[in-house]
């Protein structure tokens, strides 16, 4: 359904789009909103939660929506919570790929949903940088090659690159490799935050905890 | 059928494989899958595969 908003184009404001998204909820009657806890996910769902006054349950790792219940994992995995909503909708972002894409069937049928909202102007976006568009979404590549602090310097992520760019990989870095400048922010992976979309990961210079095949 | 609206992702004018994971997690709903960047027309196909009643 094509969401879209009387007061101006939802795709240019978080804020309209939280309040397009409210709207949607309402006329719907919708029992649940699900997003990804990608950065517009996050970004998003927190506006859209604060504009509901409802709870939100970010980044779970597995969802029963009948129940209005959602897993959530702690300290990089090693614990889990399992929360329910009492809430009368659950709002809820799920962690890229912690749920694997399996289809099911459905008629589908095309239709437009414009709310009758207005932005109430609270943040304007006066640029948007994009980063390389070339570049695999490390969220959306099949394969990901990781680079830890012990790459020494940021032209040795060039070997990383170059490989990767061979077998259609994306190329990912520690925490550590980020903070020592050797890789761009984007690039930083976590494995047990991020999973990998068909879990192939290919460890170069990262401590032991990285070192495992497959995800 | 209780309702789940579900707010799908796009690059490049394809839906997000995160997205279509989320629409995973909320099978055996009825779904309604809310595109504000794409045109869900070009959209319909892929997002009915995983389960969208109305896309």
């Amino acid at each position: 359904m094509k969401l879209a908003a009387s007061g101006g184009n939802v795709a240019a404001s978080p804020d309209l789009q939280a309040e397009a998204l409210a709207a949607a909820v309402e006329e719907f009657d919708l029992t649940a909103m699900l997003g990804t806890a990608s950065a517009i996910g996050k970004d998003l769902f927190a506006r859209l939660a604060a504009l509901m006054d409802l709870p939100l349950v970010s980044d779970c790792v597995a969802l029963d929506v009948p129940t209005k219940t959602a897993k959530k994992s702690h300290f990089s995995g090693k614990a889990f919570a399992t929360l329910k909503v009492e809430a009368a909708v659950l709002l809820a972002t799920v962690r890229p790929n912690a749920v694997e894409a399996k289809p099911a069937l459905s008629a589908g049928e095309i239709a437009e949903f414009v709310a009758n909202v207005s932005d109430p102007g609270k943040l304007v976006i006066k640029e948007v940088k994009k980063g390389d568009s070339d570049k695999i979404d490390l969220t959306e590549a099949p394969i990901i090659i990781t680079g830890g602090r012990a790459i020494k310097a940021a032209e040795n992520y060039k070997m990383l690159e170059d490989c990767a760019a061979k077998i259609g990989a994306a190329v990912g870095a520690s925490r550590a490799a980020v903070d020592a400048g050797y890789a761009p922010i984007p690039c930083r992976w976590d494995r047990p935050a991020k999973p990998c979309l068909h879990g192939c990961i290919l460890p170069a210079a990262c401590p032991g905890r990285y070192s495992i095949l497959p995800a | 059928m209780a309702r789940t609206g579900i707010l799908i992702e796009t690059e490049n004018g394809m839906v997000k494989n995160t997205s279509l994971g989320v629409m995973t997690a909320a099978q055996g709903q009825e779904i309604i899958a809310l595109v504000t960047d794409a045109d869900p027309a070009g959209l319909k196909d892929k997002l009915a595969e995983y389960g969208a009643a109305k896309s």
